[in-house]
């Protein structure tokens, strides 16, 4: 069964200016939706709205047609790894492996290196290695639908590939809303790009669109 | 830290035989909402771990603070019947 998760009727502002004001965005199971936008266009505050852990004047988030005003209290429908840092430096990979109910031998057969870590704390990793713990646990949680924003920052070449892999692979049992200025990597995972120009959403049917909408130069 | 004010509370509590207890409690609860305030502006991103667990901020912080609360009223009991 396809799921959608849908966004429309944002109405975003900080300090009189507006942030997002026409939106509309569709993801569904199956496939990945792309969002790209310049820095400061509200690419982070709108996943976050969708999320609802960022409060707006109105707001309508749904999935499969029914309203989800706090989408962060259903995680087996909606899941988001944010721009930074989120699992508390504590915890132990065990731990959090067996938290979010991803399972440990089949990370460590894609990254045979976090082997040794089973037991250490995900603080004693590096900032590369620590991403890309986050990043796969959220990419295979069970959820119908996740949102990952600058996923690939802080991963080596290799590793984005090996991710860019596993997203493609698990899009079969979850939709993802992604976001990262390496746009390159999201032109080529996507399978619908949205475009964020001043608060308003554009959906793309081709790379010069996002040329037109002043975002990148693509042919270049 | 909420645990180690809690012990220093009960000590001042039992030692001055529940002559203080008015002010410890307040002062329990003035640092319950400095804790609170401090937990929210630099532990902020790492709610994001929790709510993808499907658990709240507000279920969070609701549950800590009755398990808190629990503790501290609970062992005041006791030094009183104790005492």
């Amino acid at each position: 069964m396809i799921h959608t998760l849908e966004a429309d009727g944002i109405d975003l502002s900080f300090s009189g200016r507006k942030i997002l004001s026409d939106i509309y965005i569709k993801c569904e199971t199956g496939k990945i939706t792309g969002l790209l936008g310049r820095n400061g266009q509200g690419k982070s505050c709108l996943m976050q709205v969708i999320y609802g852990s960022l409060s707006v004047k109105s707001k309508s988030v749904r999935v499969d047609g029914s309203y989800i005003p706090d989408a962060y209290k259903r995680s087996d429908l909606l899941v988001y790894m944010p721009q930074f840092n989120f699992v508390p430096g504590a915890l132990k990979l065990e731990r959090i492996f067996r938290d979010l109910e991803v399972e440990f031998s089949a990370f460590t057969r894609q990254f045979p290196i976090y082997n040794q870590f089973f037991q250490s704390s995900i603080s004693s990793l590096s900032g590369g290695q620590r991403r890309l713990v986050e990043l796969y646990l959220i990419v295979m949680t069970k959820s119908h639908f996740a949102m990952l924003d600058e996923p690939f920052s802080h991963l080596s070449p290799i590793q984005i590939d090996q991710m860019k892999e596993l997203i493609i692979d698990e899009k079969r049992n979850k939709g993802f809303l992604v976001t990262d200025h390496m746009y390159r990597h999201i032109t080529e995972i996507s399978d619908n790009i949205y475009v964020l120009v001043n608060g308003k959403v554009h959906l793309t049917s081709s790379l010069e669109d996002i040329e037109n909408l002043g975002y990148a130069y693509l042919s270049k | 830290m909420s645990f180690f004010i809690t012990l220093i509370c009960l000590a001042v509590i039992a030692k001055s035989e529940f002559s203080l207890f008015s002010s410890m409690f307040w002062f329990k609860l003035g640092t319950n909402g400095m804790i609170y305030y401090f937990i929210s502006d630099y532990k902020h991103k790492e709610f994001y771990y929790f709510q993808n667990l499907g658990v709240s901020r507000t279920l969070l912080w609701t549950s800590t603070a009755v398990i808190d609360a629990m503790f501290f009223l609970g062992s005041c009991l006791l030094i009183y019947l104790y005492r």
